[in-house]
Parts: structure tokens; sequence; C-alpha cells
């Protein structure tokens, strides 16, 4: 019964029978295999030879090629070590307190540049491609300039000996704080803009009309701001600060050529520690095993904030 | 309440005139239409009022007192957008509490107000939604509402009616008439629909290509247009005017419309002295569709034409004449018979045509009352 009406409601160009369905769906597979194979080689064989490293002592200087890396196999050695190692938990934390630093810093600045710039500013059109330019920079090439300005002969005690009494010759980038400072206000100088740019092309896209209409009901620029601008814009907020946070997490060019991680490793990011022990150290399957923990935390992490999304959607 | 006087107000974008040395008079709690087609003004007019826009010229004085440097926000004008610009990241409560919030009223008065304002609006049902899941007419309640709260004294609405469907127009047309009269506000009104135009205001100021054409009352401006703008631009189908040729023939004059000379309209008086008083050989005949009669019989105040197309509008019947080179529209009720081809002597209500000047445009009068 329910067949037969429901066959009813199909159009007859769709009622295929037999041999021409069963044609096109093979077709259909044909056409999809070329793009299945790229995702095996480019998403599943490296994923599997990742596990497969980071299972075992394997090192390319034994000699012997990765697929001869069972030979030392050692099933969660890597993964215990990496709990409690130092170096790593350490460069994470530095990291994370990085981005916990710069980031906000970076918010704050793009958002008054963003306001100054909507409310119009004098010289908008000049100003507009200046603040832009240090994002145009190669990070590296960023973190060479700031290294050269935090020189003990720099520029920069060159300036300030300006206001010190006797020569100022501070070594900026020998001590730990400051060394942290100084790469902080590398990433601001150069991120900044980005967080502006975003945040000033949110501005724009606030209705006028509504700007106007909050005006004559008689609210004041903090007024029109805080309550109709900003909360416009928490999406775009959103954006610009998660974008920030990602890029940041990963913060690695900048700090190599400015610090090399230094002094000791006061500067020495996830990314460097990573290329540290990747490169100096060849630990590859210890860095296998790494690479694989970041891989499982960051999945199980989207998994929670997607249902917390769906959860807030569906209510 | 306050009266809104415009002197010799002009708005110039770089060559472009948006606005050209408008004089206008507002009358307190007056409720004042400005009408015309796009781009002639209008809204530029408002905005000036409003202080959205700077003045490039002129002066704007509200209750006397020169307002034309005053920030909008301090003039003390409410202002419903065309658009509405409903803050749609707010419930409705928090749209009709935004104006007494920024202006530091307390929170129970905030309360008190804002449950009336919902009340008188009939929005109360949906006070607490989101306001960015209204309808389309309640978002028209709401900015009126929003915008009426910090009781302005001077109300200026855009275009509000436009986007609304034609059964919810006619209600909100009344209920706009009756928001008036209850805050007893001046309150001007932009608009290119006459018909909102006539049925609300007080007075209208029809305006064309930057420039005040008429201020009037709704009565006066329909029968009585200033000039052959106004003619033509009010009324629908809209008034004939029509080249005549004038002729003094044993004393009485004459009018042409025809291209000939025999079959000229007899003038009465007072067209007649209009006509000499101007003493021009070519003027422009003014009539009404609804100033048209049908003759049986030939005569000196009649013209002979033919029926070119018959329009059967509502209960009226829209008739087309042609005749020489000269096309014209008469309404008629429905029980007239009248086909295309058909020859007809069609005679004019002369107290109510006019004629006006073909070069200036203006309208002839014997002296200011006429």
């Amino acid at each position: 019964m329910t067949d037969a009406t429901s066959s009813h409601r199909i159009p007859p160009a769709e009622q295929e029978t037999g041999k021409l369905a069963q044609s096109r769906r093979s077709l259909a597979i044909r056409l999809l295999i070329p793009a299945q194979v790229l995702l095996v080689f480019i998403v599943a064989f490296p994923l599997i030879m990742q596990v497969f490293i980071s299972l075992t002592w394997w090192t390319p200087l034994d000699g012997d090629p990765w697929y001869l890396a069972w030979m030392s196999w050692n099933w969660f050695d890597n993964y215990t070590y990496l709990m409690q190692d130092e170096g790593l938990w350490g460069s994470v934390g530095r990291t994370l307190l990085f981005v916990a630093v710069a980031v906000p810093i970076e918010f704050l600045l793009g958002l008054t540049l963003a306001a100054l710039f909507y409310e119009g500013v004098f010289g908008r059109p000049v100003l507009y491609s200046l603040i832009l330019m240090p994002m145009m920079i190669v990070p590296a090439v960023a973190g060479y300039i700031f290294f050269l300005i935090f020189q003990q002969t720099g520029p920069l005690n060159t300036a300030l000996s300006v206001f010190w009494p006797g020569a100022l010759d501070v070594n900026w980038l020998n001590d730990t704080t400051r060394a942290f400072i100084a790469v902080v206000i590398a990433d601001v100088w150069q991120w900044t803009p980005l967080m502006f740019l975003i945040l000033f092309a949110g501005l724009m896209s606030v209705p006028e009309d509504q700007m106007r209409a909050a005006t004559i009901l008689g609210a004041n620029w903090r007024q029109r701001f805080f309550r109709i601008a900003l909360p416009r814009i928490k999406t775009v907020i959103a954006i610009a600060i998660g974008l920030r946070v990602i890029e940041c997490f990963k913060i690695f060019d900048m700090l190599f050529v400015m610090t090399g991680g230094g002094p000791g490793v006061a500067t020495e990011s996830l990314s460097l520690f990573l290329y540290k022990r990747t490169f100096q150290d060849l630990e590859w399957s210890y860095v296998a095993s790494i690479g694989i923990t970041v891989l499982v935390a960051l999945s199980v992490l989207t998994a929670v904030l997607m249902a917390r999304v769906k959860k807030k959607d569906a209510s | 309440m306050a009266s809104v006087t415009l002197e010799d107000t002009s708005k110039t974008f770089g060559d472009f005139t948006a606005v050209r040395n408008m004089n206008l008079a507002i009358k307190d709690a007056e409720f004042v239409a400005i009408l015309g087609p796009s781009g002639c003004g209008k809204s530029t007019t408002m905005n000036m009022i409003a202080g959205i826009e700077d003045v490039s010229g002129g002066t704007i004085r509200f209750d006397g007192a020169d307002v034309t440097n005053v920030p909008m926000q301090n003039r003390g004008v409410g202002f419903v957008f065309q658009n509405y610009a409903i803050f749609t990241h707010m419930s409705v409560r928090k749209n009709l509490a935004f104006g007494l919030e920024v202006q530091g009223v307390q929170q129970g008065e905030i309360n008190r107000r804002v449950e009336e304002m919902a009340e008188f609006m009939a929005l109360t049902h949906r006070i607490d939604a989101p306001s960015g899941s209204l309808s389309v007419n309640e978002l028209q309640k709401l900015a009126i509402g929003r915008s009426a709260i910090v009781e302005p004294s001077i109300f200026l609405l855009d275009e509000p009616l436009s986007n609304l469907d034609a059964a919810f127009r006619e209600r909100m047309r009344s209920d706009l008439r009756q928001l008036q009269r209850s805050l007893n506000q001046t309150m001007i009104y932009v608009t290119h629909d006459q018909i909102e135009a006539m049925g609300l205001a007080d007075r209208i100021a029809v305006m064309d290509q930057a420039t005040l054409q008429q201020f009037d009352t709704p009565e006066n401006i329909y029968s009585r247009p200033e000039n052959t703008f106004v003619a033509g631009f009010i009324g629908a189908p809209s008034m004939n005017l029509v080249r005549a040729r004038i002729a003094e023939r044993d004393g009485a004059m004459f009018a042409d419309l025809a291209g000939r000379e025999a079959d000229a309209v007899a003038l009465d008086d007072r067209l007649s002295s209009q006509a000499r008083t101007h003493g021009g050989a070519a003027l422009t005949f003014g009539f009404r569709p609804e100033h048209l009669r049908i003759s049986d019989q030939p005569d000196a105040g009649t013209l002979a034409a033919q029926v070119v197309l018959v329009e059967l509008v509502g209960r009226r019947k829209l008739v087309h004449f042609s005749t020489g080179q000269t096309r014209f529209v008469g309404s008629f009720d429905r029980t007239v018979s009248l086909r295309p081809g058909e020859a007809a002597n069609v005679s004019f209500d002369l107290g109510k045509c006019h004629l006006f000047d073909p070069n200036t445009g203006l309208r002839l009068r014997l002296g200011e009352d006429d």
C-alpha cells in the first residue's frame, strides 16, 4: 500500500528501473574514485604512517627505512614519555601564555583603531595603508627587524637613552622576561593590523540607519558604540579572535629569527619545540606521537564545541 | 511641541542641488506631508530638519530658535526611517526602552512608559520577542513607538508606509492620524503617495526638482494648483493640460483646444478676465477628468471629440478622447455609454477649470484669493 502511493509521487523522469539505475550508480562511483584515491594519499596514508611510527623508537639515525620501524616496536612508550616531558609542557604553557597576552592586546588595539576609523579620523586613506603595512611583511623579516631593534646597541636603546640618565644599554633579548615582552611587542606590531582590518570591516557593515536612529534617540558616541555597533559585530569579533588565537598558537618564524626560543627556553613555543625535536634531535617517532596526541585532543575539543553549538541552536 | 521654519534652506552635493532655497513655515502641532516624485529633494529636506544632513545655505528654526548647527541628537526630533532601522539584536522591550535608557530616565519610569507604549502600539503580546522576528507591520509599529516614547516635539516620518501591504497601510494611516492627535505633535511626513498625503496631512508641501512648488491644504492643492507641475502630479488620473489658442470674438473670449477655430470653446467670465489680464494668445488650459460633461447637442461651450479608449476603473469609467492634435481623459459615472470610435460633444465645468501661463507654468489668477 505504502509502496504504491510513494511510487505515484515520483516524477516519471526519476522512475528508473534495473539497468539504467545501475549504470548511473556505477558512473557515479567511477567519477568519485580519483578524488577518493587522492584523499587516501594525502590524508589516510600519512596519518596511518604517523600512528605506526609513533609506536616505535624509530629515528632516521638508525639508517633503517621507515617501514622497518616495527623492529623497534615499543607500544606506548612515546606517549607515556610525552605525558611527563617538561620541555613539551613548558612550551605548551609558554605558548598559551603568549596567546593570552598577545591576542587581547591585539584585539583592544585593533578595536580602538577600528572605532577611530569608523568615526572618521583625519587623513584616513593614508593612515589606512600605513596601518595595514606590517601585515604585509613576511613574519621572518618582521622578526629580523625586531631582532635588530632590540639589540643592545640597537635603535630602541638609542631612542630611550634620550630620556635616560647616561646611555641605556639593556640587552632586551638576553633576559627571560624582557625577551618575552619583546616577542609579544613584535607579534602585536605585526598582527594588530589584521585585527583592525576584520573589526573595521565588521563595523562598516553595521547599518548606518541604526546608528542614526540611536543618535536621534539621544545616544552619545559611547552608547552607540557599545550598545549598537559592538553587539552587532559579535560574530565578527569571535572570528577575529578565533583566527588570531589559532595563528598565534602556531607562532614559529618570528621567534625562530628573533630569539631562537631563548634565552634558554624562555620564548620557545610549541612549534619551536617540535622543530628542535625534529631537526636537532631527530626524535621522529616521539614527534609523531606528539602530532597524534594534538590531533586527538583537537578533535575531541572540536566535537565538544560543535555539540554545544548544536544544542544552543536547537534551544 | 514646536513650529518648524525653513528660511532659504538649500542643500548641494558637489554640483548637484538637492534642495533649492526652500521656504516653509510649519505651524505647531501641524501634520505636514512633503510630497513629490523620487529624487525631488523631499527626503533631503527632511534629513536637514532632523540634522542628519548639514545645511548648505539658509536657516532652520524650531519655535523661532536657530537650530541649523545643532547636532541631531540635541534637536529633540523623532525620526522613523523608511526601513525602520530597528535594533534587531534587541528585544521589542529593549528597542522601546533604548531612547529612555540613553537619556538616563529612571528604571521604574522606563518600565511604565515602555508598557504603556507597547499597549498603545498593540505590541504587548510581542514585548519580549526578539525584534528580528517581527512582521513588517509590527516593525512599523515598533519604529513609531520607539520614536514616540521619548516624546519628541517634532516627529519626522520618511515614507513609513511604503513597505506595508495595502490593507494594513490603510489602517496604519488612520492610526497615524490618531497618534498625531493624541500626542499633539508637529509631524512631518515624506511620501511619494498622494493618496497618503491627501488623506493625512493638514497641509502638503509639493516638491519637484529640488524646489517647493506649492505649500497648501490638500483641498487647495487639488482644486487650485499653483502651477502645471502640481496640477499634473496631483490626482489620478491627473489634470488634463491642453494647449489653447485664445481669441476674442464679439466681445467674448474663446479657447481653441483642437486647432479648429470654428470649434473653439467659449470661456466664462472668470477665465475670460484671467485671459484678458494675461494678454497672451497661447495659454495652457487645465481641467480635471471629472469636470467633463457629455452634451447631446454641439453649442458654443462644447468641443467635438472622438472616443479613443474606454477603461473601467471601479465605479468610474475613464474615457480617452482625441481631437485634432489634442488628447485628454474624462472620468464619468460607469453608466455613461461611450464606445471607442464614437464621436461626442464634450463640455467643461468651467468654474473648476484653470488657465496656466505656458512659459512659466504658473496658474493665472486675478487676485491673491483666486
